[in-house]
This record gives C-alpha cells, sequence and structure tokens, in this order.
C-alpha cells in the first residue's frame, strides 16, 4: 500500500519522462490488481486521484495526456473487472469519480469518424485505442461493479452519463464501446436494461451506430441468456440486415449467438427461426464454426440443449447446401465423443455427414473410437462408416 | 485420419472381425486395404492371424509391388 501511494507522488515525473513510463506503472498495477485479491479500488485511489490532478495540468502534451488517460481507463477496468470496488460508500463514490472526470476527456464526437462502418473486431480495436473507447468501457464496468457490490449510489452518475453518451452517438468510436460495454451497462441497473437496449440498439439509433454497436457487442461477449432476454429485438434487426446483404462480412459470432439463443430456448428464437435463417445465408467456414458449436453439444450431457443440438445436426445432415464448400459436415464429426445416445449419433448424425463428405472429417480420432464402441451393438453402420472413414482418410501412412 | 487413430481402428476392426459373415467380409477387405496403405503394421498380425493376417499380407504385399 505504501509503494502505490509513493508512486502517486512521483507520478508528475513519471508522466514527464514518457508515455512508456506511464504504461510500464499501469501494466505493473494492473498485474498486482491481478495477483493480490487484498488490492482494491482504495489501494489505487491515491494513484487515481493524482493522476487526475496530472491531467487538468495545462502544460501537458495532449500525446501524453491521452496516453495516461488510456492508462487509467484500463487500469479501472482491470480493478471493476477484478471485483475490487470494495470500501466506504464515500471511498467508492470517489473511484466513481475518478471514471466520471475520465467520461469528460473523450475526444470530441466529430473527430472520431462517422463513416464507413468498422467490422466487428476492427470496430472493437479501434475504439480500444482512443480515449474515448476506453473510458466508456471502464466507467460502464466501474459502474457494474460497484452495483454488484452494494454500491448502487456511486453507479448512478456514470449510468446517467452513459445515457447522455447514448442519446448523443455519432461517432462509430463511441458506438463501439458503447457496445462493447453494454453488458456491464445492463447488469450496473438491471429494470433499465432494456431501455438503454433500445436507445442503444432500437430503432431510433442511426443505422451505421446500431449496426457497429451491436457487432462490437456481439464479437465482444458470448452469448447469455441474462443478455438475450433483454436483446431479443436487436438480435431480430442484426439478422434482419444480414439476411438483405446488408452485413456481408459479418463475423461468425452472430451465427454462434444465435445458435446458442436456439439451443437454450430463448422465447422467440425458434419460432423466429433464426438458426435457419442465418445458415441459409452463411458461407461454409461460418456454418462449419457454428455446426461445431451444435456438434460439441450434442456430445455434451443429456437435456433439452443436447437434445435440441442432436435434432439441429439431423436437419444439417439431410440439407443439400450443407454439403457446398466441404467444411461443415466435417465438423459435424465432433459429436462422436458422445457419452449418451451414441446409436443414434452414429446412425442419424455421424455416418449420414460421413455419407455426404466421402469420409473426410474433422475428428477422425472421435469417429474411430465411436465406430469401435458401437462395432458390436450397430455393426452394419459400424462397417459404413469405417469403410467411409478409411476411403475419405487423406493422411499419408508409413 | 491421423495417426493417432490407429488404436482406435483397430479396435473397430477386432469387434467387426466378430460380427455377422457379411460384415466379416467388409472388414477384412478394410483389412486388406489399409494394409496396401501401410496404415496397419505387421503387429496386427498378433491380434488377428489366420486368413486375416492373410488380408494384410496380401495388401502390405501390393503396397510394395507399387512402383
Amino acid at each position: 500500500m505504501a509503494d502505490l501511494a509513493r508512486f502517486a507522488d512521483a507520478l508528475p515525473a513519471l508522466v514527464e519522462a514518457g508515455p512508456e513510463v506511464t504504461a510500464g506503472l499501469a501494466r505493473q498495477l494492473g498485474q498486482r490488481v491481478t495477483e493480490e485479491a487484498s488490492l482494491t479500488c482504495v489501494s489505487l485511489l491515491p494513484f487515481l486521484e493524482r493522476a487526475f490532478q496530472e491531467l487538468q495540468r495545462t502544460a501537458l502534451a495532449s500525446s501524453a495526456r491521452s496516453d495516461l488517460a488510456l492508462n487509467v481507463a484500463w487500469l479501472l477496468e482491470r480493478l471493476a473487472e477484478a471485483e475490487r470496488i470494495h470500501g466506504s460508500p464515500v471511498e467508492v463514490q470517489r473511484t466513481a469519480d475518478v471514471a466520471l472526470r475520465l467520461l469528460d476527456e473523450r475526444e470530441a464526437e466529430e473527430s472520431l469518424g462517422t463513416g464507413t462502418p468498422a467490422r466487428g473486431w476492427e470496430a472493437l480495436e479501434r475504439m480500444l485505442n482512443t480515449v474515448t473507447g476506453s473510458a466508456i468501457r471502464a466507467a460502464a464496468a466501474l459502474a457494474a461493479a460497484a452495483a454488484a457490490a452494494g454500491h448502487a449510489a456511486a453507479a448512478e452518475p456514470i449510468l446517467q452519463e452513459i445515457d447522455d453518451i447514448a442519446g448523443d452517438c455519432r461517432s462509430l468510436v463511441t458506438a463501439a464501446a458503447l457496445g462493447s460495454a453494454f453488458p456491464w451497462i445492463a447488469t450496473a441497473d438491471r429494470p433499465a436494461a432494456e431501455r438503454r437496449a433500445a436507445v442503444l440498439f432500437g430503432p431510433a439509433a442511426a443505422a451505421s451506430t446500431r449496426r457497429t454497436a451491436f457487432e462490437t457487442y456481439v464479437v465482444s461477449w458470448r452469448y447469455t441468456s441474462r443478455m438475450g432476454q433483454v436483446l431479443v429485438d436487436a438480435y431480430e434487426t442484426a439478422l434482419a440486415a444480414w439476411e438483405t446483404g446488408a452485413a456481408p462480412s459479418w463475423d461468425v459470432a452472430l451465427g454462434q449467438h444465435l445458435a446458442v439463443a436456439d439451443l437454450t430456448d430463448l422465447p422467440g428464437a425458434r419460432s423466429r427461426r433464426w438458426v435457419e435463417r442465418w445458415y441459409a445465408q452463411a458461407a461454409d467456414e461460418e456454418r462449419g464454426a457454428v455446426t461445431r458449436i451444435l456438434a460439441e453439444v450434442a456430445a455434451g450431457e443429456a437435456g433439452a440443449a443436447c437434445s435440441r443440438a442432436r435434432d439441429l445436426l439431423r436437419w444439417r445432415v439431410a440439407v443439400p447446401e450443407a454439403a457446398s464448400g466441404g467444411r461443415e459436415l466435417e465438423e459435424v464429426s465432433w459429436a462422436s465423443s458422445a457419452v449418451h445416445g451414441r446409436e443414434e449419433i452414429l446412425a442419424e448424425v455421424v455416418l449420414p455427414a460421413l455419407e455426404r463428405t466421402g469420409g473426410r472429417t474433422m475428428d477422425a480420432r472421435g469417429v474411430a473410437t465411436l465406430i469401435a464402441r458401437q462395432a458390436r451393438a450397430q455393426p452394419d453402420d459400424a462397417a459404413r462408416a469405417l469403410r467411409l472413414l478409411v476411403d475419405g482418410d487423406e493422411s499419408t501412412w508409413p | 485420419m491421423t495417426h493417432a487413430a490407429t488404436d482406435q481402428l483397430r479396435e473397430g476392426l477386432s469387434a467387426l472381425l466378430d460380427a455377422r459373415p457379411d460384415v466379416t467380409a467388409q472388414a477384412r477387405q478394410l483389412i486388406h486395404d489399409l494394409g496396401a496403405r501401410g496404415a496397419l503394421q505387421f503387429r496386427d498380425l498378433l491380434d488377428w492371424g489366420g486368413p486375416v493376417s492373410d488380408d494384410l499380407d496380401a495388401g502390405a504385399s501390393a503396397r510394395l509391388d507399387k512402383p
């Protein structure tokens, strides 16, 4: 603790020494946050508040200023992610004040670009290199962690500021930041989550910012049922854009989200035929990545999701378009490691896939194991599958 | 198919050799083909022996005869 206070006193000299020094210091502190469970926002407050005195120093060069702001944002996000927003209400409020002042450091919307939407990871990367993006993410993460720790009052002003930013969102960087921070924003104040989702992803938002925000959300986070329930309309809007070709290079992450929404029976996902519609438009490589998820769930624990995954795989191995491109049906083989219902996996999923790929498969070892296990119970299917596996084998042997 | 699947391959073939005669015939043909590709080794004869080893032997010979 004492050495952290010394770091704070030394901060002006460290900032003068250059951005590499402050970045190195922030990295060190972030590492300590990760490793030392006793380190909380209270421990870092002297450093964080001293950093803001530096930011207000008019003589500070603009590049040094933005570097320092980026490092403070990064550190705040680490603290929040590690759930170290603990302390007295006053101390947590002081930490929240740091986040609020950080939001004031954002670049002007006009300077951030409103042109062609960046795609997925590209948008995320571009956003993380701006004070705007880093500050929004850090503030949202802090609000979520503060609310989770029982300090909703400290989170409230941050959320109000984020509401103002979302209401005036014109740049794609800001949209990407808000999209990638959305689960934090939503969990910081659950009753308001749908209202905030509508502002960011709903029809009132400009099409370009809406698309960038949602795409960044999808590539940043795994699907969860809680977020799925809040974002049903946003998924539908994104899928509709995908179907019209407005988002031709949409990342495979959309398909992964829609597939898991279907497997976990998100209300509306099946009746709106999300998975079927996504597969109808997706390229072979993308279909393969999602089919692998279906296969892995089909091989997993018995239950509704497993049963649904098997139904979807039966459908995929039967539809003509699944064979185009070659990869998708090879991914079906990941279902071979199933521990229950192996008869149906061999007869209705793996064998039909092998028939259509000519025996080519991603998980040859798994398929060979399945065949060995089922050879006595299903000799005809096992013999046929083994013949296909051997014929489709492209490896060279000694 | 990865070489790591060889054990599973042998296990499956062993089970099929114990099945109905028509399935056994398919397994023997597979053994012949695998022998021709060098995918099964002579150590497999220790497990199977008899006419099956002839299948493997014939496959392996066919492979060796290739220019």
